[in-house]
């Protein structure tokens, strides 16, 4: 006797994201094991993200050019952000490299540019003129950028601190009043030039001066020219600046300063192995007697990069080997599985963290526009994105994995009612821009979802899959798209299909009753895909090829014919 | 021919009487010579012979020449004192000396010697409390901070208040301590000083009383010299009446010389006279040797 044809819909498919770590048979069709170059809408779907479209139009250096320089290439390293006055400035710095006819690089140059707003408007990085001359200016490619009062700081390692004042660049050292750390037995580093480094609390506090990562210096209260001074008679009697010794505290013994994190009054050293807090980091005078004191210690969680950290205004998310981890749940519950973000991708994280040859190129970067946070591999141009605004039911938040991400960093900022998050691009882009539906190479990427293993509730049942129905919201163009279904765990077949994007209705030329209308931006539309095949456990997905629309995948139904047992 | 009888009898008188004056000086000569011999005879018994006075504590002599041979020293005992108390005094002497030295010197080494001292004993225990200290900041979590307020933490700020307060204390106890031995030291140059006075003063008294057997043999020799004297008395009288009687005698033997030369003269002269019927002028022959000589008057 023939059986019924059912139709089971899985709505709102892969809103949890993917999901690699529990078994697919028993898993929830919410998740999904691909969800690539997607993101999780504002209404909890899954669909394309937006492109990393062009944002800079010219990247405006000047350097030398070398003998048999043949082409230059202009990679964008490290951003950063301020205000000074009233008006925000966005720096970078960047590499020029310069290479012969057989793509032999011939000569590096390093530059620190700034965002300029031209007319349209239009966006430049120009280079900041009369650079200052750095012992290591290579440096550069991995400094950090930070605002403090009404400057911004730059700091690189094995040089001094660059600092820019709106207009323009200076040394730190040459500023009047500067007092390097100093005491008795004389001076304790001529220059800050460690680049692990953090504003907060009215103070810069630096570490890896004079290479020595177990030691923070940090500065007076609002002077960021005067540090410790430890002389029985010091210069300025009202000094506060002073220095940490971090180095007998680590919990596994020995340790050394990745990251510093500043967050509800504390201070959070990251070491590679291990996490040291401080509380009363804010208190007038850390030395004082109500100052800076230990709180807490963590080991075996650490900080893979410096720029693996990221604050999100609630708790302090950091990449450790493990993955990427949410300290104030850590702190809060002392135990490793729970405040594990990417706990759902737990193992290909972990595994791709290990791959990483450079873990400087891994870095994490807090999008409150998108309600995203970007574990960002550079070096395999490859990305997880973790989804902020709630967690999946197994506790990890939502992931989705991003591809083609051709950028060493990413920065949120604010300016003049606009928020934008903005990217460094290593491929001769200036800045990229997260916005829109076009990618800056002008090249299509594809949008990619691949559902779990589905059983439908009787996995020893043949199904015979007879047709698969998407629900989709597109916008923009009209674009190709490929379905996919398999019975082994992979999609077997595939069936292209048209994914219509925005269709006018245009006065004189719609056609009553024919035309469908929209809002004019947004087109839902279900696809019917007639399927083949059978087999005990399904899996579908679908490929489109974004440029210049979206996709999001609203509802899939499937409509299958439950065959004998197996 | 008067005059040959004048001549022989006045070469006779001249002969005689060259005789008779011949043993008149022999008389005075002799004569002088007995008083001579007499003087000296008194001078020897009038001499004065000395004396002596013989006591326990030794034999006293006065030489007739008058050196006065004591025969007693000085105390012996009394010497041994002097030497010993003078030895004494000396070195109290020189202790006073010293201290007042010692209390004349800056105290500033003093000062450092028993501030370094006291800082020795204290030391452990500062250590000890800046090691808990430590230990006790590193429990706290304040390890490894340094502050350009107070070097360290406000916590070491304390512990190097708390110590700089201690040295302050040792260093003031050193000085005070310094102080008060230097007063010490004047008081004990004092005493010291006044010891040696002291003891030079018995020295000096010793060597008064080493003078006491001299004194008291003085004493004796005094209550000998009355004694002598009375013997020396005796002595002179006798020498006295020894000298008259010898003077008497002497005058008596030059009386009975002249007296014979007289009459040998007289008898001579008569002798003479008559010879030639020569008057003898009052010096007869003399006369004409007078008038030769014109010695007469």
């Amino acid at each position: 006797m023939a059986q019924q044809q059912q139709n089971i819909t899985i709505a709102a498919p892969g809103f949890q994201g993917i999901n690699t770590e529990e078994s697919p048979l028993q898993q929830d069709p919410s998740f999904c094991l691909v969800a690539e170059n997607a993101v999780l809408d504002r209404y909890g779907r899954v669909g394309s993200r937006k492109a990393f479209a062009e944002f800079t139009t010219a990247v405006n250096v000047t350097y030398a050019v070398a003998p048999g320089a043949v082409t230059a290439e202009v990679v964008t390293h490290r951003l950063g952000q301020g205000v000074i006055g009233t008006i925000s400035y966005v720096l970078a710095t960047v590499s020029i490299f310069q290479f012969d006819a057989a793509n032999a690089l011939l000569q590096e140059d390093y530059r620190i540019c700034r965002l300029v707003t031209g007319a349209g408007p239009t966006y430049t990085l120009d280079e900041i003129p009369s650079q200052p001359t750095l012992t290591t200016p290579a440096a550069l490619k991995d400094a950090k950028i930070l605002s403090f009062k009404d400057e911004i700081f730059i700091f690189s390692q094995g040089n001094d601190v660059v600092v820019f004042d709106g207009t323009v660049l200076t040394l730190l050292s040459a500023a009047a009043g500067y007092l390097p750390p100093q005491d008795d037995t004389g001076t304790l580093a001529a220059l800050l030039d460690g680049n692990v480094a953090t504003a907060a609390y009215g103070r810069l506090w630096v570490s890896g001066v004079n290479s020595d990562f177990n030691t923070i210096y940090y500065s007076d209260l609002l002077i960021p020219t005067q540090w410790y001074d430890g002389k029985a008679a010091p210069t300025d009697p009202a000094n506060t600046g002073g220095i940490i010794d971090v180095s007998e505290y680590w919990p596994n013994g020995s340790d050394r300063i990745v990251g510093l994190v500043a967050h509800n009054s504390a201070l959070y050293v990251f070491g590679r192995n291990s996490i040291i807090v401080y509380n009363n980091a804010a208190s007038g005078d850390p030395a004082s007697a109500d100052g800076i004191v230990l709180a807490d210690t963590i080991s075996n969680l650490g900080l893979v990069s410096r720029d693996a950290v990221t604050n999100i205004g609630s708790d302090v998310l950091f990449v450790d080997d493990s993955g990427v981890r949410s300290l104030g749940r850590t702190i809060q519950e002392k135990s490793v599985p729970i405040g594990d973000l990417t706990y759902n991708v737990r193992r290909d994280v972990t595994e791709q963290i290990a791959n990483t040859n450079d873990k400087k190129k891994i870095s994490l970067t807090y999008w409150p526009n998108e309600d995203l946070t970007l574990l960002l591999f550079s070096e395999a141009n490859y990305g997880y994105t973790i989804e902020m605004r709630s967690p999946s039911s197994t506790g990890g938040n939502k992931i989705t994995e991003w591809t083609g991400c051709f950028f060493e960093r990413a920065l949120y900022y604010e300016q003049a009612g606009l928020s934008r998050v903005v990217m460094a691009s290593n491929k001769d882009a200036g800045l990229l821009e997260y916005d829109g539906s076009t990618d800056q190479s002008g090249e299509a990427y594809d949008f990619k979802y691949e559902s779990s293993v589905l059983t439908f509730g009787q996995p020893a049942n043949l199904k015979f899959l007879k047709q698969i129905d998407y629900t989709v919201v597109s916008t923009g163009n009209d674009s190709l798209a490929y379905s996919g279904w398999g019975f082994t765990g992979r999609l077997d077949y595939t069936k292209l299909l048209t994914v219509n994007g925005q269709s006018a209705g245009l006065f004189g030329i719609s056609l009553f009753g024919i035309a469908q209308y929209n809002s004019g931006l947004t087109r839902i539309k279900r696809y019917r895909v007639n399927t083949k095949g059978s087999g005990e456990s399904i899996v579908i997905g679908i490929r489109a090829s974004i440029l210049g629309n979206s996709f999001s995948l609203q509802e899939i139904n499937v409509q299958t014919l439950l065959g004998r047992l197996n | 021919m008067a005059g040959l009888f004048d001549l022989i009898g006045g070469a006779g008188s001249i002969a005689a009487g060259y005789d008779i004056a011949k043993d008149i000086r022999e008389t005075g000569a002799q004569g002088a010579a007995d008083m001579s011999a007499l003087g000296q005879q008194l001078a020897g018994d009038a001499a004065f012979k000395g004396y002596g006075v013989q006591t326990g504590l030794g034999n006293t002599t006065v030489g007739a020449d008058g050196s006065t041979n004591l025969g007693v020293g000085q105390d012996a005992g009394m010497l041994a004192l002097q030497e010993q108390m003078l030895g004494q005094g000396q070195q109290f002497g020189d202790y006073a000396g010293q201290a007042a030295g010692n209390a004349m010197m800056d105290t500033g080494a003093r000062e450092q010697s028993v501030y370094e001292r006291a800082m020795a004993m204290q030391q452990p225990g500062l250590d000890a409390q800046r090691a808990q200290q430590q230990a006790r900041e590193y429990a706290m979590g304040r390890g490894g901070v340094r502050g350009s307020q107070f070097g360290g933490t406000a916590e070491d700020a304390a512990m190097a208040r708390a110590q700089a307060q201690a040295q302050n204390q040792a260093a003031f106890g050193a000085m005070g301590q310094a102080q008060n031995e230097m007063m010490n030291q004047g008081a004990l140059a004092s005493q010291f000083g006044q010891l040696g006075q002291g003891y030079a003063g018995q020295g000096m008294g010793a060597f008064g009383q080493s003078f006491t057997p001299i004194q008291q043999q003085l004493n004796a020799l005094q209550v000998g010299q009355g004694n002598a004297g009375m013997a020396q008395t005796g002595q002179l009288t006798g020498a006295g009446y020894n000298a008259q009687l010898g003077l008497g005698g002497l005058q008596s033997q030059i009386n009975a010389d002249m007296a014979g030369s007289q009459l040998y003269a007289d008898l001579f002269g008569a002798g003479m006279k008559s010879l030639g019927g020569i008057e003898a002028k009052t010096g007869g022959l003399f006369g004409d040797i007078e008038d030769f000589l014109g010695l007469g008057g």
